[in-house]
């Protein structure tokens, strides 16, 4: 008897965090494909229909949006694969004056909140008349310390002789680095990868700060300038909310032992 | 052959800075010199639109800010957030932790649906929550009935739209310190808890005396990190102010971070919003210190 309440117990808590969850997943979704006239109203198939999407694609340049968020978040995260893992193998796999100081510099650097630097970033990029460009959100991006800072410990972590069996197979220290060492950094590669993507993409504070033309905005910034001027019509709003997170949330159900991993080995700086 | 080897060296100096090179020279650019601009800011009066009348004040700004009754009720609501919330996602996280942890077919599906909300964009989140509690949405309608609020809309209610933005931060985090607090669980051996089940300790005793001591430097990261990112707190404020000045609706939304934007951004008073950034900055450092020095002591 015990037993039994005690596992009701534990399975109307899954349920309930589930609902908290699930709902307004599922609010979403269904409220980006009824008509304004069915919104908050459970309506039979027959009246599901895409005219929001086809509404948003047509009346609002969302699929420049869409370009310039693939655009940007892709430059962003090779720009940054190469920057930071090359930083970091040398601060990992090389003995230099200065190793200690970088290494340092790159710990107290990731204590400093991104809210504390826009303003002078912003007062840079509009000197080299950089703001209102696609170029304000991927130049200042290209390096994270704590991506550097994740490499250098994974890189820590390889065995020598992989470096030195490149050697002897006449490799220099730029192929030893492309041709060995990253082949056999998957896990670092994809950390790297999906914790810029996901970043990027879903980046507003910056994006928001430094654009000002309407056809060069990104997805979040668009999406939130859709939800202000069209606030009355949910359906319209919730179907781009849609098309900002889809992309990222079938990533995710793909890549979801990578996500996982990267978040703990991310999280877990010390 | 002495000389051999130090060429040989130097050239391993070279190649290393070279490897280091573009991560410091773009470090330098977007990192460094912000910092230091941002530090200098806040001793100018600083304006975009009247450039010619810069100058130099010393503390002024912190003196002016120290004074201001917006900025007091700024830090006021940061730390109610900080207050609220860090506590609430750090329970919720490890009640979800140990639900999923405990072994049940199709847990797998439970932490991807938990964990899900935490990679979408926190402006969709935002959008989500404030159609969720408008007017009349079944959401509102509930917490009329059980906590007998007003069925209105939260985001554009000065009473409300604070804790709508707590509860829409909470419920995007919360997977991320799940995830977190999983990793800490699975690096218990269960041979302690099955010891202790066989010496008779009941459930809660051996989560009491075994398992929430061994998650201590977990609970701090999820603290640390909690607080961090709540005084941080960016998007959803600017989604619920909609067109409205950053921290509407009213002063609802007023903290330390949208008074730094608007300051900054919105009014053009450069070096007055620097002061607050700095004060911003302080705050982090603070928690991140408190955070290392616990870590270092527990682990």
């Amino acid at each position: 008897m015990n037993k039994v309440v005690k596992k009701s117990i534990f399975y109307l808590v899954l349920c309930l965090f589930t609902l908290i969850f699930l709902y307004p997943i599922l609010y979403t979704f269904y409220n980006s494909i009824v008509p304004l006239g069915d919104v908050g109203k459970l309506v039979s198939p027959s009246h599901w229909t895409l005219e929001n999407y086809n509404i948003l694609f047509t009346q609002y340049p969302v699929l420049q949006w869409l370009g310039n968020t693939i655009v940007v978040t892709l430059a962003c995260t090779v720009g940054q694969l190469i920057v930071n893992t090359m930083a970091g193998y040398a601060i990992a796999r090389f003995d230099f004056p200065g190793r200690k100081i970088i290494f340092n510099v790159v710990l107290c650097s990731m204590m400093v909140p991104f809210p504390f630097i826009i303003t002078p970033m912003y007062i840079n990029l509009a000197r080299l008349g950089l703001n209102d460009t696609l170029w304000a959100m991927v130049i200042p991006f290209m390096y994270n310390t704590l991506y550097i800072f994740m490499a250098r410990q994974f890189f820590v972590g390889m065995p020598q002789e992989l470096e030195d069996a490149a050697r002897v197979d006449g490799l220099g220290h730029a192929g030893t680095f492309v041709r060995v060492m990253l082949p056999n950094s998957k896990p670092l590669i994809t950390s790297v990868i999906i914790l810029t993507f996901t970043g990027t993409w879903n980046s507003y504070l910056a994006p928001s700060t430094f654009m000002v033309t309407k056809e060069k905005f990104v997805l979040s910034v668009g999406l939130k300038t859709v939800k202000d001027f069209q606030f009355e019509k949910m359906n319209l709003t919730l179907a781009g909310v849609v098309v900002l997170s889809l992309p990222i949330l079938i990533m995710f159900l793909c890549l979801q032992k990578q996500f996982v991993e990267g978040v703990v080995t991310s999280g877990i700086k010390g | 052959m002495k000389k051999r080897i130090s060429r040989n060296t130097r050239s391993r100096w070279i190649t290393a800075y070279l490897f280091i090179l573009p991560a410091f020279l773009f470090w330098l650019i977007w990192f460094f010199m912000p910092v230091c601009q941002s530090l200098g800011l806040s001793f100018f009066e600083y304006n975009y639109a009247m450039p010619k009348n810069n100058h130099f004040v010393g503390f002024e700004n912190y003196l002016n800010l120290i004074r201001d009754t917006k900025f007091h009720l700024a830090i006021g609501h940061s730390l109610t957030v900080v207050v609220i919330a860090v506590p609430i996602q750090t329970i919720l996280s490890l009640v979800m932790a140990l639900l999923i942890n405990s072994k049940f077919r199709g847990r797998g599906i439970f932490r991807t649906l938990f964990y899900a909300p935490y990679v979408i964009s926190s402006v969709a989140v935002a959008t989500v929550f404030i159609y969720l509690f408008a007017q009349n949405q079944p959401v509102t309608r509930l917490f009329a009935r059980l906590f007998g609020m007003e069925n209105i809309a939260w985001s554009v209610s000065v009473r409300y739209a604070l804790p709508l933005v707590i509860m829409m931060f909470i419920w995007q985090q919360v997977g991320f310190y799940m995830i977190m607090y999983l990793s800490g669980l699975q690096s218990i051996p269960t041979e302690l808890t099955e010891v202790a089940s066989i010496d008779g300790a009941t459930r809660f005793q051996s989560f009491r005396y075994i398992t929430w001591p061994l998650l201590l430097p977990t609970t701090f990261l999820v603290v640390t990190y909690g607080i961090i990112a709540s005084f941080q707190i960016f998007d959803q404020i600017s989604a619920v102010a909609g067109t409205g000045a950053i921290g509407s609706p009213g002063n609802a939304l007023n903290t330390i971070m949208s008074f730094f934007y608007l300051n900054s951004f919105r009014y053009g008073n450069v070096g007055y919003g620097s002061s607050a950034a700095v004060f911003l900055f302080i705050m982090i450092c603070v928690a991140t210190m408190v955070q290392k020095k616990f870590l270092d002591k527990e682990v």
